[in-house]
């Protein structure tokens, strides 16, 4: 509350200066608010040694953004609160306080924010800022950040910070650059194309001291990126490359090769058809403010994921997390609108979505290890276009949709998926996989869910989903049902069960219910749950977090204004 | 604007060729350190391991502490503290032996240790909440070395005492104060274990069953946080002693037992001082 006090009276004489200087006009104050609270309950069920069960019984956390502008002026802070932190997000959370403050204005064409801020350069390989809250990610600078346009088409941004790391800062030091050009603007001859064309580059530098008794560590280590992006009226290309310098650190046991990463995107669409297709190949590219920080701290870069998300209950307990120490793969996805009035697309037409997605290891030759000088500077050797020994994760789905009458719609989707436990769970590295492929543990998985939303009477919905997930390793086969009745546009009814009946362990072949009640009114939202929660990794573009079993009661509340 | 454009390049000119360092030579030539000034007090690092024996990454950390001690010898003391996840620490057929400890427990909660490998090093940079006290083993050797080369704020002296007929071991530490302190200093006098022929699962996921478990954490005879040992404010040369009295349990090899003690601040939790003495010379 000390820290808080000086804050908000800085906002309100900022406000009260800049009210003088605008002549009566007071700007704007908007807010937002979030608690999220479980009461746990021990289940010796699913946590025999109650290693899980917190002594606090209870656990809760929140946060509240305030937000003031006026004109080209703008300021903000946000306070969390983490008392406990709740099971399956990050520990280094546990405590209170004020992590985002920051103010911003716009003057001569250049855009000041000096501060905290969120940021992104091109697809994020280079630099990504950014909070996810439900996976408890937030790597926000603090510092300074400098956008300026001197022409039309050009836009250069600067900045110089450091990240968070939950209530604390990482060691180290960015420093970035970066410019876009938009060629339709910048020359008058392409202003009426109807295709855009943009390019851009970009450059980071971090500094993290170093005084390592065996290594020769750099202490200013770059990375460079160039990008172009291409939209026409039915079809866009866009890429990026990334080079970075020598960055020994945790994530590749300190060796010093150079990293590189390459992505691809396509899109194509037309009436009734939209094709995607992403490439990537990624080669050592964990890029930290702090050379040994682990799981989700520090990092300046973001590896996009080329696999699809599955919002679904029981594919989504096998999600695909990206691989920054290397991987290689691609996504095809196709979306097909059958006509309405024909054979199979019936009085309402229908919705066909094919997706496939791989990932696999880069190749890979390990030094000999006594070839030491080779295994510390390069680790390994590689060819660009030979497919990696090491499968990660492979993903077929198939998804129907179709609209019946006007009260009915029903979705039946397919998944076939492949999913390699050692590298997604365990952490275990390609070398001895490669040498040994039976160490690698692969789960085999096929699922099917039919969905039905029907229209009870005005605004009157249930939504039904039917879940059958089949595999012989891992937890074995699992069943769901889930039951949605909703009544616009204030309640919410959910209930819902999981039952792991191919579970090998005997013990383990139990249910997961889950039900909670909803109430909206307004822009605020009220829910209450009460459910048994499987272990699970929760992933949110393909950043992945580890969720340990829990029963409780939960509560939520957020609100804006 | 054109003066604008201009500092602007040459911002983006500085940062783009300042700020990297290639490097062509990444080992260290010489490696060891000269020998150290006997008449001067050397600030000891103690080295938190939290470790499992079904921890795949775990014996790199080990590694990593006995690269260390290559170097520095006993001026770096290891402590492998066994505790975390049961899917790390729990036992089954592949992997009998129960390494964990009600006191390794109490530290591991205490520092609220996120993930193995994971390990403090002299517990620097503890605030109370945040991660910044937790080291990733790839870190030790740089905190290592600078701790090494700091000046000592405490001269530890321990004489060791084993009554083998009774398993006791009796503790004599005196801490003189080489700075005035402000805050109080607690010890800790714990007993480890080395030489522990133990399966453990290795980083290609292989079992060995021959693994060699080295300065295991067995017990703290003091309470597993420390004991009052000094209460502030704290002059320069003042010197404090206490005698702590443990038993070495039957199922622990003497021989193999080392008896660690240190000192640290209590309220930063900072390690101040460390020593590190064979139960049995």
């Amino acid at each position: 509350m000390k820290k808080l006090l000086p804050l908000i009276s800085f906002l309100l004489l900022t406000s009260a200066a800049f009210a003088q200087e605008t002549k009566a006009n007071y700007g704007e104050l908007h807010g937002n608010f979030q608690f999220d609270g479980q009461y746990y309950l021990r289940d010796t069920k699913i946590d025999s040694t109650g290693e899980f069960y917190p002594d606090e019984r209870f656990l809760g956390q929140g946060y509240a953004n305030l937000i003031y502008s006026n004109g080209n002026f703008r300021a903000g802070i946000r306070y969390e609160n983490y008392q406990n932190v709740m099971l399956g997000f990050p520990q280094g959370y546990k405590g209170e306080g004020i992590t985002y403050r920051y103010i911003q204005w716009s003057k001569d064409g250049l855009d000041i924010t000096a501060g905290n801020f969120y940021e992104q350069f091109g697809s994020g390989m280079a630099l990504r800022a950014y909070e996810e809250r439900r996976l408890g990610y937030d790597n926000m600078f603090d510092g300074v950040r400098l956008i300026y346009s001197p022409l039309k088409g050009l836009k250069l941004k600067g900045i110089i910070g450091k990240q968070r790391i939950y209530f604390q800062k990482s060691p180290g030091i960015v420093r970035a650059i970066d410019a876009t050009f938009t060629l339709n603007d910048l020359f008058k001859g392409m202003g009426n194309s109807a295709t855009q064309y943009s390019f851009g580059g970009s450059f980071v530098s971090k500094f993290q001291t170093a005084n390592d008794p065996f290594l020769n560590l750099p202490q200013n280590v770059g990375l460079g990126a160039l990008r172009f992006d291409i939209v026409g009226k039915k079809w866009g290309l866009n890429a990026e490359y990334v080079s970075k310098a020598n960055d020994p650190s945790a994530d590749n046991h300190d060796i010093f090769r150079k990293g590189q990463a390459l992505l691809v995107n396509m899109t194509y669409t037309t009436k009734g058809f939209g094709a995607l297709i992403a490439l990537k190949r990624v080669d050592n590219m964990s890029f930290r403010s702090d050379r040994n920080a682990s799981t989700i701290e520090g990092l300046i870069n973001y590896v996009p994921a080329t696999t699809k998300v599955h919002t679904y209950a029981l594919p989504s307990l096998y999600p695909y997390a990206t691989q920054l120490n290397g991987e290689m793969g691609g996504q095809a996805e196709f979306n097909i609108n059958v006509p309405r009035g024909s054979a199979v697309g019936g009085k309402y037409g229908a919705d066909i979505t094919l997706n496939y997605a791989i990932s696999t290891s880069i190749y890979k030759e390990y030094y000999d290890k006594t070839d030491t000088l080779n295994t510390i500077k390069y680790g390994y050797q590689t060819e660009w276009f030979k497919i990696g020994q090491v499968p990660y994760f492979q993903d077929f789905n198939v998804k129907w949709n179709q609209k019946m009458n006007k009260n009915f719609t029903m979705t039946f989707t397919y998944f076939n998926i492949q999913y390699n436990q050692s590298v997604l769970e365990d952490g275990l590295g390609d070398e001895p996989q490669i040498a040994n492929p039976s160490a690698s543990k692969m789960v085999y998985v096929n699922t099917g869910v039919a969905e039905f939303l029907t229209k009870i009477k005005p605004k009157h919905y249930l939504r039904t989903e039917l879940q059958a997930q089949f595999t012989k390793q891992d937890r074995g086969n699992m069943a769901m049902i889930l039951l949605e009745y909703s009544i616009s546009p204030h309640w919410f009814f959910t209930i819902q069960d999981i039952y792991n009946y191919g579970n090998p362990d005997e013990d383990l072949k139990i249910h997961y219910p889950l039900g909670s009640i909803i109430y909206s009114t307004g822009t605020t939202r009220f829910q209450v749950s009460y459910g048994r929660q499987q272990r699970g990794i929760f992933c949110v573009g393909g950043v992945c977090r580890v969720v340990p079993p829990s029963n409780g009661v939960s509560i939520s509340i957020t609100s804006t204004f | 604007m054109k003066t604008f454009i201009k500092f602007f390049s040459i911002i983006i000119l500085l940062v783009s060729f300042a700020a990297c360092d290639v490097i062509d030579n990444p080992l260290k030539e010489g490696g060891t350190r000269p020998p150290v000034d006997s008449t001067v007090v050397v600030r000891k690092v103690i080295i938190e391991d939290f470790t499992g024996h079904r921890c795949k990454n775990c014996p790199y950390a080990a590694e990593k502490i006995h690269e260390l001690q290559d170097v520095y010898g006993k001026n770096v003391i290891g402590i492998a503290i066994h505790e975390g996840p049961s899917n790390f620490t729990g036992t089954n057929a592949d992997y009998p032996t129960d390494f964990t400890t009600d006191d390794g427990k109490t530290i591991y909660d205490f520092f609220k240790i996120p993930a193995l490998p994971m390990g403090m090093v002299s517990r620097i940079d503890y605030t109370g909440t945040g991660t910044s006290h937790l080291k990733t083993y790839s870190g030790w050797p740089a905190i290592s070395a600078g701790l090494l080369d700091s000046v000592a704020h405490i001269k530890l002296e321990a004489l060791v005492g084993y009554e083998s007929s009774t398993r006791t071991v009796t503790v004599d530490v005196a801490a003189t104060a080489l700075i005035d302190f402000s805050d109080d200093l607690k010890v800790v006098v714990m007993i480890l274990e080395s030489g522990i022929v133990s399966p453990q699962l290795m980083p290609d996921d292989t079992r060995n069953a021959n693994y060699i478990h080295q300065h295991v954490l067995r017990k703290a005879f003091t309470q597993a946080m420390g004991d009052e040992l000094a209460l502030s404010p704290i002059l320069t040369g003042a010197i404090h002693t206490k005698q702590i009295i443990g038993t070495v349990d039957a199922a622990w090899v003497a021989d193999n037992c080392d008896i660690v003690v240190f000192v640290y601040n209590d309220r930063t939790k900072e390690i101040l001082q460390a020593e590190q003495l064979a139960l049995i010379p």
